[in-house]
């Protein structure tokens, strides 16, 4: 498993607390990594343009970006604010556990 | 000052950061933080000031206040301790989540002594109260980089007048302090 | 008929049309800052007036040209496609319970209500309601629902998310009436355009803002009518919203307080600014952006390129690069705006330039692209915002010439001070 390049960090966000990052190396297997995420339950949604999206169903997003390695985690804006920082570790985890299986 | 502190606290490696504020001004009066740490000591000093205040009016609105009395903040990653040295100055802490309670306290205790015994005595100068006001608003309005633009306009106060606040008249520190309660939506400012 | 389908562009002008009427893309923090210096200038009472008429004319205009192109003609038709295009426009959801003489609304996700309780309802206690825009929403769709004149229903917002309420509820009661005018409509919007010139890097500017105007086209309401895009909360607006209320506020205070004139004018530019660091800011820094354009280099004519992108992909107009000189000099040229074309057709000739909006974003562009360290993922912050346009002023802005003035096109020259 590669693990990610950095830990879970707090994104640039005007909203607070609600996008956080990581960065992965930009050699692993984006394909399989976006199948993991699939089977974990995530719904594929539209790319744009390099960017890979994946939705939960409360709404949360996983962006990736294979060119670069970033992977941006966009907590739901319903989810109050004293839980999205835990709301965005369940999603860096989710993350960890498909490129454990990819 | 800064120095005299900068040898007390060599002792207390868990200490980040110490701020010495003077009151009622919430002004910074003297610091010590960590290398590496990008914390902005008057900001700093001032929000403790403001904390300790309200702290302070809120125990006497319970009929609790006592000269004693310590603000303690727990947070994911700091233990602040915040405590009045004299009627004058604030002293606030700012520890390591990790370190223990025990060794806090005793190293609170002896570094407030230290530095409390060095303290000046301080003949606090009446400042002008719309001075004070334009400060307040700037630590706590919403949107501080417009507060002057927009005092000038719900106030009525010209934005050359609002460079000097000290030198306001009583009137216009009348609509300034309205002003201020309306942007803070406060019915009066803790000042 | 799909809301998307009523979409028209303007591609040369980068402007966009819902039914043949403007609208442009600002986010929570514009949207608030807006509404704040109105209420600042105006008082709150006189405000709340202001802003829920301007709303109530800007929707008249737009829900009269939605329900003609999609052919609504029963009450509960228009109803329930007035609600569709707000919640569309990231407005918020708004049930509607009314008939020819008033009634109520309510609604748990209204754009202003929570965005300023996300932004501000922690720091600040706010007494009266922030959503004037769903109540001159709410007032124009029951007036056109049952053919009503303009004017005819009032709508005001006693309970609101801002002021700590559960829910956002709204009265409608029996209006006076007036006389509706003309919409600005984009038959009107072309008088005032001058034809497309190329800027600088013109080539990349377009290749940008043509892929944003394509990606903002996915872009609309969720479940609860909001949009929450390029970590910012999105609107589709109304520039007759918008222009409305700050021309009224502004020839108020030059009518009745001429003395507070500098400070209006600054705080309606500073609204500029709040837009371009946070809105353009935000798309810059955004993981959409990496994904379409690529990882920011942050070489102060990639910026400018981008920013000016981003005017036009958010519908702006057609602002070029007509002279950049890195930490030195910028002037920016628009062929159009979306503030002109409203001005012109409400109040004539201007005697000075009045676009305020972009003089203000032409500002926040140069600091953005000369000071911000981009590759070091800069948090947008309030306190980065102060240290970037606080302190000693590094550069000022001049418009030069001005559609409002019956100039052909409009300039904004940025020099270093």
């Amino acid at each position: 498993m590669t693990p990610p390049r950095s830990a879970l960090t707090r994104e640039v966000t005007c909203i607070r607390s609600l996008a956080w990052r990581t960065d992965l190396p930009t050699a692993i297997d984006w394909p399989r990594l976006g199948a993991a995420l699939e089977a974990a339950g995530l719904a594929r949604r539209p790319a744009v343009g390099a960017m890979q999206r994946f939705a939960t169903t409360g709404g949360d997003q996983v962006s990736l970006i294979p060119t670069t390695g970033r992977v941006q985690f966009r907590v739901h804006y319903t989810v109050p604010e004293r839980e999205r920082r835990f709301a965005a570790e369940r999603l860096f985890q989710l993350v960890v556990r498909a490129l454990h299986r990819s | 000052m800064d120095r005299y502190i900068e040898q007390a606290v060599a002792e207390i490696p868990q200490l980040i950061g110490i701020f010495v504020t003077a009151m009622p001004d919430s002004l910074l009066f003297s610091s010590w933080v960590r290398d590496g740490t990008s914390w902005s000591p008057e900001d700093v000093a001032a929000y403790f000031g403001d904390l300790v205040r309200a702290n302070r009016e809120g125990l006497k609105a319970l009929g609790a206040w006592s000269s004693e009395m310590q603000v303690t903040i727990e947070s994911a990653e700091s233990l602040v301790v915040l405590r009045e040295l004299s009627s004058d100055f604030v002293a606030g802490c700012v520890f390591e989540r990790s370190a223990p309670l025990g060794m806090v306290r005793l190293h609170l205790k002896r570094l407030l002594e230290r530095i409390a015994h060095v303290l000046p005595e301080v003949q606090a100068e009446d400042r002008p109260r719309g001075l004070r006001i334009m400060e307040f608003l700037d630590r706590y309005a919403p949107d501080p980089h417009a507060v002057a633009l927009r005092v000038s306009l719900r106030a009525g106060i010209s934005l050359d007048d609002l460079k000097m606040p000290g030198a306001l008249t009583p009137d216009q520190v009348r609509r300034l302090e309205e002003t201020a309660c309306k942007i803070l939506g406060v019915k009066q400012l803790g000042l | 008929m799909p809301i998307e389908d009523l979409r028209q562009l303007l591609a040369e002008q980068s402007l966009t049309f819902l039914a043949g009427i403007p609208y442009v893309y600002h986010c929570h923090h514009y949207n608030l800052f807006h509404d704040q210096t109105i209420d600042d200038a105006l008082g709150e009472v006189d405000g709340a007036r202001v802003r829920t008429t301007a709303a109530h004319n800007a929707f008249r205009e737009l829900l009269g040209a939605v329900f003609a192109a999609a052919g609504a003609t029963t009450p509960a038709e228009r109803i329930s496609l007035a609600t569709e295009v707000f919640a569309w426009m990231g407005q918020g959801r708004l049930s509607l319970d009314v008939s020819g003489a008033g009634g109520r609304a309510r609604s748990g996700s209204l754009h202003y209500g929570f965005a300023w309780r996300e932004k501000y309802g922690a720091r600040v206690k706010r007494d009266e309601p922030t959503d004037a825009v769903a109540a001159g929403f709410a007032a124009a769709t029951s007036e056109l629902a049952f053919d009503l004149a303009a004017d005819a229903i009032t709508a005001t917002e006693h309970r609101c998310l801002a002021t700590r309420d559960p829910e956002c509820e709204f009265t409608l009661t029996a209006g006076k009436g007036h006389l509706s005018r003309p919409p600005v409509d984009e038959a009107t919007v072309r008088r005032y355009v001058a034809p497309a010139i190329r800027g600088l890097d013109e080539d990349r500017v377009a290749a940008i803002a043509s892929g944003l105007l394509e990606f903002m086209r996915a872009v609309h309401g969720d479940e609860r009518g909001l949009v929450a895009a390029f970590n910012v909360f999105v609107t589709a607006h109304l520039p007759g919203y918008y222009n409305e209320t700050v021309y009224e506020a502004v020839h108020h205070i030059e009518r009745t307080a001429p003395a507070g004139v500098a400070a209006v004018e600054a705080l309606v530019r500073e609204a500029g600014q709040v837009c371009v660091f946070n809105t353009f800011g935000n798309v810059l820094l955004s993981p959409e952006w990496e994904g379409m354009v690529g990882p920011l280099s942050g070489i102060p004519t990639d910026m400018m390129a981008f920013c000016t992108a981003i005017a036009r992909g958010l519908g702006f107009g057609h602002w070029l690069i007509h002279e950049y000189e890195p930490r030195k000099r910028l002037v920016i040229q628009a062929t159009s705006n979306y503030e002109a074309p409203f001005y012109r057709t409400r109040y004539g000739i201007a005697k000075k330039p009045r676009s305020y909006f972009v003089q203000g974003a032409t500002l926040a562009m140069m600091l953005l692209c000369e000071t911000v360290r981009w590759t070091e993922r800069p948090q947008l912050t309030n306190a980065y915002y102060i240290d970037l346009f606080r302190g000693k002023p590094r550069y000022r802005v001049e418009q030069t010439r001005c559609a409002t003035r019956g100039d052909a096109l409009s300039e904004y020259v940025v020099d270093a001070l």
